[in-house]
């Protein structure tokens, strides 16, 4: 584990240059000195109190690769990876597949399954085209419009687990008109989120009521929930002084990780917006501009919309709330991309993420999810399920909402 | 002749550092950073610069050019931004994987389009000839990816005749007639295009030949239709339909990337459009440089074979 560690975080560790470590800073960057006390005992020092460190040593940049593997094979440790996982690698051929087989000296229960074969099928039709000829028995992410179906054929196996994720769009809360709370609130209940969810998503996701999703712990809903309701915005906007509405900019990504469909989104929410008075003007970006358009501007020059996802780290709330909502973390030393500042928040997140004691850190949260709520610094509009189509018969499979992990080992068919 | 071939292989040089300083260009403009795209959103602004030091990304566009071309020239293709592999053995076996589908696309085409073409002319002036063409205007008005889901529907899914993605079964696949198997779809679909355009430019050229007036004497010795449409005017029409074969060339290779993302066929356009999008230079770069080499010298392959079509036309 220190080898592992120190080579990601060390640029003078001799193996620092066979991988690229973009996760390390975030996951690992708070540790002090490593101390080695045994073969199964190590001491972590680290540089301040930080509540959810456990957790993020369950994070995929604390996974472990054999040192004399990297040894052996410098920065092609990519295609002779070693871990200790239930499957082993054998083969990876890029855009063909990549094959596990069952690892024999695992230190848990041995995996039920001798072979595991990924295929990459982009395009979410032939995924599923490939699993109804039977060329595969597990895909993930159906098209949307056949989910409805699938899950009522016998043939088949839908299963739709929540995952960490939240879709919203950012107002920017240091810029006119979004600095004034009313207009934040009037057109978070402009937008029908359910519609959105049912005719758009066709219920991939479930509509979001905190920006923290349902399933990580502290959720609560005791917060003020901004069901639609048109009439309240039109008064909500004449009461911010805007009782003609306004004209703003609303920058949309094409595609892009977590944004589930971004630009059928936008379309629906633009309307949403009209309909009480608030002009917003789409303009679409490829992801990968997009990103550097959004990240490391400061608020004067970003739109005064634009979509953002996010899908968990860890697992911690502090993951969620303090990183995407802390005035703490205004780009680019972390993710608040509405340049949203609220001094009780900030206290209590910070409080939250030393306190050691989780019944202490937990009324903390919920207190800041409630402050949160009433201020809208974003519009939330759902959190996504992942979606897996099996073959029936296949039985065991578990997805791990924590990074969207899925595990075979303990799969077993018909 | 010689002369001629080298005359050609010499300008190969130009034609590659134009098209891959082109895209050299085109990639370092375009917005969007390499590093932090494969570095994750969760990178600091320290690891983003180290990293960006250490890929050479810092520098000056021309130092950063030629210092890829210079490690070309040795064989060093560079590593994959995104996937960390080696470029050259990745691009290649990719290239490999498009070639076998665009030629198999090609000749198809080629067959089909002439074949279809000199039964238009035989039936020139029938219902037959109107159906033809009729055809031909639907068959290169057909998007290829259209046309790839509704084979994967027709003959998967719903016939269950033909493997619908991949280059070979998931289990228990491999071999040759593994790949063929798999090959016919992903052929299908691209092939129906220029099938298309070589067929109507195969009975435009021949309809014009069969006006000539060796056509009539041909006719007038007493040889059948086949042997004067074969024989003699098929030749003769041979040119224009062998350089619209080399210009659907071109079109294979772009539709590939459809036809690629739809039957997941592990090709170089695939490659390419997910090296755009996570700006991954080298695979961009390497891939653009090998499809840019295989159609110049396809191209000077065409030039050449019409001297063997067309005897009267001679290189020097």
């Amino acid at each position: 584990m220190k080898f592992n560690f120190e080579r990601q975080t060390d640029p003078d560790h001799p193996y620092y240059d066979t991988g690229v470590f973009g996760y390390a800073d975030f996951t690992l960057g708070m540790i002090d000195t490593i101390e080695v006390v045994d073969d199964y005992t190590l001491v972590l020092e680290l540089k301040y109190t930080f509540a959810p460190f456990l957790r993020n040593m369950a994070m995929l940049a604390a996974a472990l690769v054999s040192p004399e593997s990297l040894e052996e094979y410098g920065a092609d440790i990519v295609v002779h990876p070693v871990g200790t996982g239930p499957f082993q690698f054998r083969e990876w051929e890029p855009g063909v597949r990549v094959v596990l087989d069952r690892n024999l000296t695992y230190w848990g229960e041995p995996a039920t399954l001798d072979t595991l074969i990924f295929r990459p099928i982009i395009n979410p039709q032939s995924r599923l085209a490939a699993l109804e000829t039977g060329e595969v028995g597990f895909i993930v992410n159906p098209p949307p419009e056949d989910v409805e179906r699938l899950r009522n054929d016998p043939d088949f196996d839908l299963v739709a687990k929540l995952g960490q994720h939240t879709w919203w769009i950012v107002l920017n809360c240091q810029m006119p008109p979004f600095d004034n709370k009313l207009v934040r609130q009037a057109v978070h209940y402009a937008v029908d989120k359910k519609a959105i969810v049912d005719s758009i998503l066709r219920n991939t996701g479930e509509v979001a009521v905190n920006p923290l999703p349902t399933n990580v712990w502290s959720y609560t809903e005791d917060v003020k929930i901004y069901d639609y309701n048109p009439q309240k915005a039109r008064d909500l906007l004449a009461q911010a002084g805007y009782p003609n509405g306004f004209e703003v900019e609303f920058w949309v990504p094409e595609t892009g990780s977590g944004m589930q469909q971004p630009v059928e989104m936008a379309t629906a929410i633009q309307a949403y917006l009209a309909a009480v008075g608030v002009t917003a003007n789409i303009q679409t970006w490829e992801w990968g501009t997009y990103l550097d358009k959004v990240f490391g501007p400061p608020a004067e020059e970003l739109p005064a919309m634009h979509e953002m996802s996010w899908i968990m780290d860890n697992g911690d709330p502090d993951n969620f709330l303090y990183i995407l909502l802390s005035g703490e973390q205004w780009p680019l030393d972390g993710f608040n991309e509405s340049f949203y500042k609220n001094e009780e928040v900030d206290r209590l997140l910070c409080e939250a993420r030393v306190e050691l004691d989780a019944d202490k850190r937990l009324p903390l949260y919920v207190e800041a999810q409630k402050l949160i709520c009433e201020d809208s610094p974003w519009i939330w509009v759902d959190h996504a399920y992942e979606t897996f189509v099996m073959k029936t018969g296949i039985q065991g499979f578990v997805f791990q909402p924590t990074q969207g992990i899925l595990r075979f080992e303990r799969v077993t068919f018909e | 002749m010689i002369t001629y071939l080298i005359r050609r292989l010499l300008w190969l040089v130009p034609v590659l550092v134009g098209v891959t300083f082109l895209v050299f260009l085109t990639m370092y403009l375009a917005p969007g950073d390499p590093v932090k795209i494969m570095l994750g959103p969760r990178a600091t602004k320290e690891t983003i610069e180290r990293v960006r030091g250490e890929l050479g990304l810092d520098r000056a566009l021309p130092v950063q050019y030629f210092s890829w071309i210079s490690r070309i020239m040795t064989g060093d293709w560079g590593r994959s931004i995104q996937l960390r592999r080696r470029v050259f053995p990745l691009v290649t076996s990719r290239f490999t994987s498009t070639a076998l589908l665009g030629f198999s696309a090609l000749l198809l085409a080629s067959l089909g389009g002439i074949g279809a073409g000199i039964a238009a002319v035989f039936k020139r002036q029938t219902g037959w000839d109107s159906l033809f063409t009729f055809l031909a205007i639907v068959g290169f008005s057909i998007p290829v990816f259209w046309l790839g889901l509704i084979l994967q529907l027709v003959f998967g899914v719903r016939l269950g005749w033909l493997p619908t993605s991949g280059i070979e079964s998931s289990v228990g696949g491999g071999g040759v007639g593994d790949m063929l198997v798999h090959l016919i779809l992903p052929v299908l679909a691209l092939s129906v295009e220029p099938l298309a355009l070589i067929a109507r430019m195969s009975r435009s050229s021949m309809l014009e030949v069969i006006q000539e007036d060796y056509i009539k004497a041909a006719r007038s010795k007493g040889l059948t239709e086949t042997m004067v449409l074969l024989k003699h005017a098929l030749r003769n029409a041979f040119v224009p339909i062998l350089t619209v074969i080399g210009m659907q060339l071109g079109f294979v290779f772009a539709g590939s990337v459809f036809v690629e993302a739809i039957f997941s066929w592990p090709g170089i356009g695939n490659l390419i459009v997910n090296g755009i999008l996570a700006r991954d230079f080298p695979i961009v770069q390497g891939s653009i440089l090998l499809i840019a080499l295989s159609y110049v010298l396809i191209n000077l392959i065409v030039d050449m074979s019409y001297a063997y079509v067309n005897p009267s036309l001679r290189y020097d």
